[in-house]
């Protein structure tokens, strides 16, 4: 009777004909790291914490089959948990709105908090400041301050030592050492040969400059460059250091553009300089990152957007792509023609504090996929973003002030929290699309005498749906 | 071969087929991430991939889908709580049975189960076997469904073009009863 209302129904296909796969990077892009073994746990001290965005965690083999008698409850305890996610995600929203526009995909990795893994005598005396995360390879590197005698700003009789923790095995085993040049290691980079060469800022070692190790910081030498009286972090990507020198000859500053093969322990002018570079002592917001020859200089007082794809050759000026009154805070190039930036009004300071209404200003994040030329902006629904770093066209990584990570996989069409709960303004290292680290500090105790830091290091493998913590153990002294 | 390689494989000989299944029954806006979320869920569940790969995928594809439209549910019921907050609204699903035909209209009355049946082999062309592979049945139990989701197409069909008639059967087969 009915096969012909099959073949009508047939008729009625909204998609008849075959569809091309979609290319497979897009699908690989999301699924860098092996089946399951991803989530294997380091060490004996970690744990493994499940569900994170998209829940794709490993459903247990026995559970289709034992499931039948328990359905009941399991479904009852369904409903009440549906009641009260609505409930709390009511609660969560009129918080959202409290707080500034709402942070894209509300759930995430809840991982355990720094303080509630400091062992009950364990941790450094003092604060530690500045504690910043770097990974190559299989090498991390934390740098940090310890401050003693620290209450929340530094005392005249503070003491301050510098620290460094590394893991030569992707974060499972961690050694703590002082560092014995003094190198303050503000902006601190490892290239990508695997070799641990770090570049350090030494403000009690005559000229600032930057330093580079080939012996996991045991010794350093100075980097040849010219002669500078500051300088911004350095950008590493596919073999190229770049970065910014300020020079103040004659109460006039001038900023240059720095740039060097990263093995050569180098850096040096470009050939020629972007074009109405700021002479302000403090320019606002210039910016500059680099991969390989290609580079980005932005400057926020003009609102100037330069792009090099030649070594600092030539520079092309391309339209400032922020909307009006932000300016461009991260700008992270990627290895093919894309690259990210994050707009925000620029901070100003009344009576030397930062006003609160500027921090807490919305941050809009955009994106192009052709140099510069055009831009899209693909969800402008983001709040106090700290660090953006785009791993490729589709994949990029957010942190919010508040810790909480987030990731995009389709360009930023959607974004997705992957980590939260790890406290305030924990450090972020991004290795690959699936890869990240970030390192947390959590302190204990109320006076100076009693006070206890150590730090925590969060791992994922697998883009964040799966994080592994470990207590990087610092020394008690 | 191993798991890279087979997955690869397994994506060249079936990715369309999937987006193909997956678009049938979503706007275009969002089909290739549900085919982007299929792919990494059948990555981390390689081992357990049978021979027969396309049913297995289009089960995955299923339950993506599933999981879209409750997580859209939830959002919606929430969005009725919230009604005086501005929560920004997100896009409604079209429901692919709201075209004007009548055959589609009558397919929209059907339950989901129904719906899937007859689309399984309507529009996605699998054989048996492998239409009760992705609903995890039998090829036996499958057909039975299928003839009693066309029975029930059919009847809608009727229903539709002529509700006097359909009452007036109902009404004697109700009178055949007492």
């Amino acid at each position: 009777m009915s096969d012909d209302l099959l073949e009508r129904l047939g008729r009625e296909n909204p998609v008849p004909e075959r569809m091309p796969a979609l290319p497979i990077g897009s699908i690989l892009d999301r699924i860098d790291d092996p089946p399951t073994a991803a989530h294997a746990h380091f060490g004996t001290a970690e744990r493994t914490n499940g569900g994170g965005a998209g829940g794709r965690s490993e459903r247990p083999a026995w559970r289709p089959r034992r499931l039948g008698l328990l359905a009941p409850v399991i479904g009852v305890a369904a409903t009440v948990g549906v009641v009260a996610v609505v409930i709390l995600a009511s609660g969560a929203h009129h918080a959202a709105r409290r707080a500034g526009p709402r942070l894209a995909g509300a759930s995430g990795a809840q991982v355990p908090s720094p303080s509630s893994l400091l062992p009950a005598h364990g941790g450094m005396r003092g604060l530690l400041l500045g504690a910043s995360v770097v990974g190559s390879g299989s090498t991390l590197r934390v740098s940090f301050v310890q401050c003693t005698n620290c209450v929340t700003t530094t005392p005249p009789d503070a003491r301050e030592l510098n620290w460094a923790a590394t893991s030569t095995d992707r974060g499972r085993h961690w050694q703590t050492e002082r560092e014995r040049t003094g190198l303050l290691t503000s902006g601190l980079a490892l290239p990508e040969n695997h070799d641990v060469w770090q570049l350090g800022y030494a403000p009690h070692a005559g000229d600032p400059g930057f330093y580079v190790s080939h012996n996991s910081g045991r010794t350093y030498r100075p980097v040849r460059a010219p002669s500078h009286s500051g300088f911004e972090p350095v950008t590493l990507g596919h073999g190229e250091a770049w970065t910014l020198g300020v020079r103040c000859p004659h109460y006039q500053c001038r900023s240059t553009v720095l740039h060097g093969p990263a093995a050569d322990d180098t850096l040096s002018q470009t050939p020629t300089q972007p074009p109405g570079m700021p002479t302000h002592r403090a320019p606002i917001a210039l910016v500059v990152a680099g991969y390989g020859d290609r580079a980005y200089v932005s400057e926020g007082a003009q609102r100037r957007l330069y792009i090099t794809n030649d070594n600092g050759q030539s520079w092309n000026q391309t339209a400032y792509p922020c909307p009006a009154r932000a300016v461009i805070r991260n700008l992270s190039p990627t290895g093919d023609d894309a690259v990210w930036i994050a707009c925000q009004a620029p901070l100003e300071t009344r009576h030397g504090r930062s006003s609160r209404t500027e921090q807490n200003s919305p941050v809009t994040i955009r994106r192009s996929e052709d140099v510069g030329r055009h831009w899209q902006t693909p969800d402008p629904s983001f709040h106090r973003t700290i660090a953006l770093v785009g791993v490729s066209a589709r994949v990029a990584w957010a942190e919010s002030l508040t810790g909480v990570v987030q990731r995009t996989t389709n360009g930023g069409r959607s974004w997705q929290t992957v980590l939260r709960g790890a406290g305030r303004s924990p450090s972020l290292d991004i290795e690959s699309s699936t890869t990240a680290t970030v390192v947390a500090s959590a302190t204990t105790g109320t006076t100076a005498h009693t006070r206890r830091t150590e730090l925590v290091a969060y791992r994922t493998t697998d883009g964040g749906t799966h994080w592994t913590h470990t207590l990087i153990h610092l020394p008690t002294g | 071969m191993d798991s890279r390689a087979r997955f690869e494989a397994m994506y060249r000989t079936h990715g369309g087929a999937v987006r193909g299944f997956v678009h049938r029954r979503v706007r275009a806006a969002v089909g290739d991430d549900v085919v982007a979320d299929v792919f990494v869920i059948a990555w981390r569940r390689m081992e357990e991939a049978p021979s027969d790969e396309l049913p297995w995928l289009l089960g995955i594809a299923r339950g993506v889908l599933a999981n879209r439209r409750r997580g859209e549910a939830r959002q919606n019921a929430l969005h009725d709580r919230l009604a005086a907050s501005a929560l920004p609204t997100t896009e409604q699903e079209p429901d692919v049975f709201d075209r004007e035909s009548a055959l589609m209209q009558a397919l929209g009355s059907l339950n989901r189960l129904d719906q899937e049946v007859l689309l399984l082999v309507a529009w996605d062309g699998l054989d048996r076997a492998q239409a009760g592979a992705v609903l995890g049945i039998t090829s036996g139990l499958f057909s039975v469904r299928l003839h009693r989701a066309r029975r029930r197409l059919r009847r809608a069909l009727t229903a539709q073009q002529d509700p006097i008639e359909q009452q007036a059967g109902d009404r004697s087969k109700m009178e055949a009863f007492r």
